[in-house]
């Protein structure tokens, strides 16, 4: 392929960038340092490693081993997802793993089939794309938690209120479940709204880096873009149901007891 | 004289506090039945429980000789409704308000009666502008006002006070007596928890203390 090789010891020049900054931070007191050299570490040694790890399932070229990552990844995204929630419910790292893992198959799948993958499980494909997929889902998943989750407890008189009155369990929770929704899918909306004008995309940048022609890289990058907004969809929509499911009893009772606050 | 609710041997429990036990008792047509005890005794709670909003951890509740597990709970709490402490609005208006409740399915056969609701708001001494006016710039009483009427053209067969003229001046509280008592009309009945010894006994014909 035609592009430039990036050897260690230009990356470690490269670090030097990292280092200009932490410098700058200890000599004004910027406070910043700290966090950013952890983080620094921790990129580094998590990319290293990921990198090994794939070269390792690509070479392997087993699908076995490419669901394994792919299962793997997925509840990785999972759990993250609840570890960024305030309040949690008994069964909500199942729910949100439940969500994660039914969307981005579903769409990877979809996708998989429609640019006729072969074989199916060729890795250089199906992680990459899956991983995109994720990164977006997860932060979907998160926000709709949190927010449903939130405005349960803050709104829980006006719920109460129209189950009072007679509403149904979904009736009394429909509206929360319309904005939580909205919420998990404004920074893809966003995202969306300046993509190309403000924002060049990362993996249509990456494409282009490896010497794929612009057109081409436009295109898989609408395409991921379909994948990414619908699964984060379908895995926010999933979730909040689920949520829903658990917080409401068949009763149609709204079960806030059933809510812990993390500290 | 039927009896169309009945409790028995209900008990609520907190943690390891027993809050209320062993309470039974029966509402007929026309029924008003004042629950007293002080303040975080449970009267609330208890309150919360017949309307389904809490489960029933002990004993029965039946309604038309029905347990209250056995219905339908929307269809259970469109003819017991529970009137909350400190109303709750999702609307911004106050015919919004009013309107809101017509669009859920257990009352898809109900039509919101405006005539109605303006002989109510006129019996609580309040006008058609009222109608306008935005939930956010009521007075603590005035929103009592709006979830009572909320209450009435969903015509419950049991309605469940919890205080429901603790923001009211005197005038605009016996106006709210004399508008449920007419409403009850020896038909339906009542639970009233009133701090207020003088109402609890112009209104109540039944007392229960926690």
């Amino acid at each position: 392929m035609n592009y430039i090789d990036i050897s260690l010891w230009k990356l470690a020049i490269a670090s030097l960038l990292m280092i200009i900054n932490i410098a700058l931070s200890f000599v004004f007191k910027l406070a910043l340092a700290r966090n950013l050299i952890i983080a620094t570490v921790r990129m580094v040694s998590q990319l290293l490693l990921v990198g090994l790890v794939l070269e390792y399932i690509f070479k392997l070229d087993h699908p076995i081993a490419v669901i394994a990552i792919a299962l793997f990844m997925a509840a990785m995204a999972g759990a993250s997802a609840v570890r960024r929630t305030k309040k949690r419910y008994a069964q909500i790292y199942f729910d949100s793993l439940f969500a994660i893992i039914s969307a981005s198959f579903f769409v990877s799948a979809v996708a998989n089939r429609l640019l006729i993958i072969e074989p199916w499980y060729d890795p250089q494909y199906v992680i990459p794309l899956l991983g995109m997929i994720l990164g977006n889902s997860l932060t979907g998943v998160s926000l709709a938690l949190n927010s449903f989750l939130n405005a349960l407890e803050d709104k829980q008189k006006q719920i109460e209120g129209m189950l009072a009155l007679g509403a149904t369990r979904f009736e009394a929770a429909h509206k929360l479940i319309q904005e939580s929704l909205s919420t998990a899918m404004i920074p893809s909306i966003n995202a969306m709204m300046v993509m190309g004008i403000v924002s060049l995309p990362g993996m249509m940048t990456g494409q282009i880096l490896a010497g794929a022609a612009p057109s081409d890289a436009v295109r898989y990058q609408i395409l991921i873009m379909f994948m990414i907004i619908s699964a984060t969809a379908l895995a926010s929509f999933a979730v909040i149901m689920l949520a829903f499911r658990a917080m409401f009893s068949k009763e149609h009772r709204l079960n806030l007891a059933k809510l812990k606050t993390q500290n | 004289m039927d009896k169309i609710f009945e409790v028995k041997n209900i008990a609520c429990q907190i943690e390891d506090r027993m809050l209320w036990q062993d309470i039974s008792f029966s509402l007929k047509a026309g029924d008003i039945l004042a629950l007293k005890g002080p303040s975080g005794s449970g009267k609330t709670l208890m309150l919360r429980t017949l309307a389904g909003l809490e489960p029933i951890q002990s004993g029965a509740v039946l309604y038309k000789s029905k347990a209250q597990n056995d219905y339908e709970m929307p269809v259970y709490r469109s003819e017991i409704i529970y009137l909350q402490q400190r109303p709750s609005f999702a609307a911004k208006t106050v015919a919004e308000s009013l309107k809101n409740p017509f669009k859920f399915k257990v009352h898809e056969d109900k039509k919101y009666d405006a005539k109605l609701v303006a002989k109510y708001l006129l019996a609580l001494g309040r006008d058609l502008d009222f109608l306008s006016k935005e939930i956010a710039n009521l007075s603590g009483g005035e929103e009592q006002i709006v979830a009572l009427v909320r209450a009435l053209i969903l015509e419950p067969q049991i309605i469940l006070l919890d205080e429901a003229t603790a923001s009211l001046d005197e005038e605009s509280s016996q106006n709210l007596e004399q508008l449920i008592l007419a409403y009850l009309n020896q038909k339906r009945a009542a639970i009233w928890i009133s701090h207020d010894q003088k109402q609890s006994e112009r209104i109540s014909n039944k007392e229960l203390s926690l």
